[in-house]
């Protein structure tokens, strides 16, 4: 419950007479810390902006990147936003540490609280760059893992073409294609497919595809068999014309996206190799905001009356101290005076008396 | 968690505070009573991304920031306004203005800001001025007031500052109220001091409504109550406050403010609480590994992002070992663990018992501290006067034990219950060898001691008192029935009162004169699964405070 009593207050200030002389001027703000203040706001804002905008990019960039984690063929498009979003940070970086030091520099014109305001704005803006550039680091990484999941797919399956192993693979196929019961006409149509990679994502549990890459020409042998390991349906599992063709749609697609083999590949190792560079650069802006970062450190605590006791009990100490060095003091003038006495009576009884 | 939902609610209640200004980056202004409102729910990174730059303390030294807007979240009390018209004064903060109390501003405050704002020309650089309602502060699970000395506010003093007492104490229960957003049915002990709290609430309700649901709200007494305090606790979170000092959130030195641990473990018995600690902590180290070992691109994936959080719960955990740990020192030392059985035996009123409560008292290894307690609950039961009086000759003349005698014959003409429950004792004979679990050698020996902490507590006097206002028992016939919705808040007749629709539900117990964790978690599990307890009371203290109250 929020009870608003503004116009309460207004309606009795406006009951109030009015002021006959005019309020005391107010003490005048020096125009040094504006002008710093509204320079550090100005920039700070900009700053806020090219983050967010910064952060959006990112977003388009992790969704490109998932669409297409195994098939990259806008990769050219991919590494353009990298860039630019490497650009973006390290200009942000560039931005802050601008900032930084103008504020260390105006250390002595401005009061503390502003710099504190600062400071503490900077601070919050850094969490955020460092979130972001986080996430731009895990966007480069799931990139590059899916890269080398596919280029070790590529390995795999792509170079054991050699003449010999096509015979080989030839006759497992015939073998296999005399077990099978498809038609003639469907194994045609499978063999349209033959040739392109099996790595859609549709290459299921129990089916395996083998290819071959040898030459120019790209003849491939494309097997399907059943895995005896592959559980319950292993086996005598004969693949319904159906699952054939789902794989062949899969295969068609393939064919569509990827362009012809030794380009492909060496695109493809040009990208690992530039993401790999940029994740190095990374690195090296992201130990320079680990130093930043790890000045602020009291983030987590609490706002707790911590500094407040202690500077309490130093009081309370100082206090203690100063009241035990006046009773010190006063014992000794105590003692002074009792001896001053002392001494006079001694100096009476010498003087009358002995 | 019931109360957790309470946190919540406050947090946002501060968040919307928070967010009245325009402009993205804020200065937050308190006194050290907003400043322990705020503490427990927001921490400085909370208050950061919320857009508070800077968190300064009214009363502090402070310098202005030009063009930057200031929120006061200050008490509504005269010095705090003259500040606040001394900051426009000095010209500290040139941009808006936002004034929040966490109470109502009495009418003459207003006037004084008023006439300050007005002398100074500054009337509409005040954007916001509002009241709150949020004038309490949650302590974990529990709610507090935050009226100090209230116990003694409470049973004493002239009828003025009885008058005066009983505002304040319902001032703030409209705070929460309407945090909590319900319409109380408020029960009490028939005229006590909860019962002026009840009418005074009530008027209140009629000037503020609240809309939300009805609620049973049971304010009671803690000196009808006394023993609530001092019983020796066997479940985790009583246990810690006891034996090592906390306040807060803070126990033994250690944040314990949140965490998954402490909401599920918080009120389980001590060595359920080690072997779950074990457990624990043996699942995260077992998922760490995995993780860590993590071959597969997939898995790097997850683990990239769930090894931080399995690192925070591990850090958590940890955290908890180690008060754990010391705090077993201390149970072992204090023999907590004989003091909580012997306790959890004193209903049946044995000649037994009785024996072995002298033998306590004659004891030289037991803290005077702990005699007391003992000997003020064992007072409180249905023992012979004879016996009582033994007992308290074998210590050392107290206020506290005369209180005790006074409570006594005050309980003795009403026919004492009959035992309710008994505990089970042992067992926990098998906890004592899970222990080893956690792997510190320090843990298992003081785990042999503490073994015995496992006994089920009995419900004790309030906690069987409010089940029975709930479920229709005596005290349901015998107590004030306060309904909000009516033009005569106070029923008299049994007869007019609405019957009760279903069992189970929300209710809120307040202790006036103070509450603490051990009663809350006897209410909980008295009152079992179906009664979601929200507790608290005009303050939340320590047995040991409490024994200084009543001593004077």
């Amino acid at each position: 419950m929020q009870v608003s009593r503004l116009n309460d207050l207004h309606a009795f200030t406006s009951s109030l007479p009015p002021l006959t002389a005019s309020p005391p001027p107010l003490p005048p703000t020096p125009a040094a810390t504006l002008e710093t203040l509204k320079n550090f706001h100005n920039s700070s804002s900009s700053l806020s902006l090219k983050i967010a905008s910064t952060a959006e990019k990112l977003q388009l960039l992790s969704s490109v990147v998932k669409k297409n984690s195994i098939f990259m063929d806008d990769s050219k498009k991919v590494n353009g936003m990298v860039d630019e979003i490497k650009r973006d940070l390290e200009s942000i970086h560039q931005t802050m540490s601008s900032l930084d030091s103008t504020l260390s520099s105006a250390r002595t014109s401005i009061p503390s609280s502003t710099r504190d305001h600062s400071i503490a704005i900077l601070s919050t803006l850094k969490t955020t760059v460092t979130t972001t550039a986080t996430e731009f680091k895990q966007v480069l990484l799931t990139r590059s893992s899916s890269l080398k999941t596919s280029s070790d797919r590529k390995k795999k399956f792509g170079r054991t073409g050699g003449l010999a192993e096509r015979g080989k693979l030839q006759s497992l196929k015939t073998i296999n294609l005399t077990q099978s019961t498809v038609s003639p006409s469907k194994l045609g149509v499978t063999h349209r497919g033959v040739g392109r990679v099996g790595e859609d994502g549709l290459v299921r549990p129990g089916i395996k595809s083998t290819k071959s890459i040898g030459g120019a020409d790209e003849v491939v042998s494309v097997q399907y068999y059943n895995q005896t390991e592959g559980g319950g349906e292993s086996g005598g599992h004969i693949m319904t014309p159906l699952e054939m063709q789902v794989m062949e749609e899969g295969e068609e697609q393939t064919q569509l996206l990827i362009p012809s083999g030794g380009e492909y590949l060496e695109q493809r190792a040009e990208a690992v190799s530039q993401i790999e560079s940029s994740i190095t650069e990374l690195g090296g802006v992201f130990q320079k905001l680990a130093v930043m970062i790890g000045e602020h450190k009291e983030l987590v605590e609490r706002v707790e009356d911590n500094v407040e006791q202690a500077h309490g009990n130093v009081e309370g100490g100082m206090g203690q101290l100063m009241q035990t060095l006046e009773g010190l003091r006063s014992g000794r003038m105590l003692g002074i005076k009792i001896t001053a006495v002392m001494v006079l009576f001694i100096i009476f009884f010498i003087t009358f008396l002995a | 968690m019931s109360t957790s939902s309470l946190k919540s609610l406050q947090t946002s209640t501060l968040t919307t505070l928070l967010s009245t200004p325009t402009q993205p980056w804020k200065i937050l202004i308190y006194d050290p009573h907003c400043r322990s409102i705020v503490s427990p729910l927001l921490t400085v990174s909370g208050l950061r991304s919320r857009g508070v730059t800077l968190h300064l303390a009214l009363d502090s030294n402070r310098t202005g920031v030009p063009g930057v807007e200031v929120v006061y979240f200050v008490e509504a009390n005269e010095e705090n306004v003259k500040r606040i018209i001394q900051d426009i004064e000095r010209n500290l903060y040139t941009a808006d203005i936002h004034i929040f109390f966490p109470s109502k501003l009495p009418r003459p405050l207003l006037e004084t800001l008023g006439r300050g704002l007005h002398s100074l020309n500054a009337v509409n650089r005040v954007k916001t001025l509002q009241d709150v309602y949020c004038d309490f502060r949650c302590q974990l699970d529990l709610f507090d007031l935050m009226v100090p000395e209230s116990f003694n506010k409470s049973i004493g003093g002239t009828e003025l500052e009885m008058e005066q007492f009983c505002s304040v104490v319902s001032s703030k229960l409209l705070s929460l109220l309407s945090v909590l957003q319900i319409i109380p049915i408020i029960r009490t002990p028939p005229n006590s001091c909860s019962s002026l709290i009840a009418s005074q609430t009530s008027k209140l309700l009629k000037d503020h409504p609240i809309t939300g649901p009805r609620v049973p709200l049971i304010i009671c007494d803690r000196d009808l109550y006394p023993d609530g305090l001092w019983w020796h606790e066997s479940c985790y979170l009583p246990l810690l406050y006891d034996v090592l000092s906390g306040s807060g959130e803070k126990v033994g030195g250690v944040d314990i403010g949140s965490g998954e641990f402490l909401r599920e473990y918080g009120y389980k018995s001590f060595p359920d609480v080690v072997e779950g600690n074990s457990t624990v902590l043996k699942g995260i180290e077992a998922s760490e590994a995995r993780l860590r070992n993590a071959g597969e691109v997939s898995d790097l994936q997850s683990a990239v992002d769930d090894l931080p959080k399995l690192m925070d719960k591990k850090k958590e955990v940890e955290s908890h070992t180690g008060l754990l740990q010391a705090a077993m020192e201390k149970i072992g030392e204090r023999q907590i663990p004989m003091l909580v059985d012997l306790e959890s035996r004193l209903s049946s009123c044995s000649d037994k018992v009785a024996k072995e409560v002298t033998d306590v008292l004659k004891s030289e290894e037991i803290s005077l501290e702990d005699k007391l307690r003992l000997a003020s609950i064992a007072g409180l039961h249905g023992f012979e006067s004879s016996v009582v009086s033994s007992w308290f000759s074998l210590l050392p003349p107290s206020p506290c034990l005369d209180f005790v005698m006074q409570r006594r014959s005050l309980k003795m003409n009403v026919k004492p219950s009959p035992p309710t429950s008994s505990h089970g004792g042992d067992l926990l004979a098998a906890a004592g060898s899970v222990l080893g679990g956690v792997g510190a050698e320090l843990v298992r020996e003081a785990g042999r001691k503490v073994e015995r902490l496992k006994g089920k507590g009995s419900m004790r006097d309030l906690t069987r008192a409010v089940s029975a206002v709930l479920e229709g028992g005596k005290e349901d016939h015998e107590w004030e029935y306060w309904d909000v919705k009516l033009k005569e808040p106070r029923v008299n007749d049994v007869r007019d009162r609405p019957g009760r629709s279903t069992k189970g539900g929300k209710v809120v117990v307040l202790m006036v004169g103070g509450g603490g964790f051990g009663e809350y978690g006897n209410l909980r599990e008295g009152l079992g699964r179906e009664w979601e307890v929200i507790y608290g009371g005009t303050e939340i203290k320590t047995a040991k405070k409490f024994l200084n109250d009543v001593t004077g």
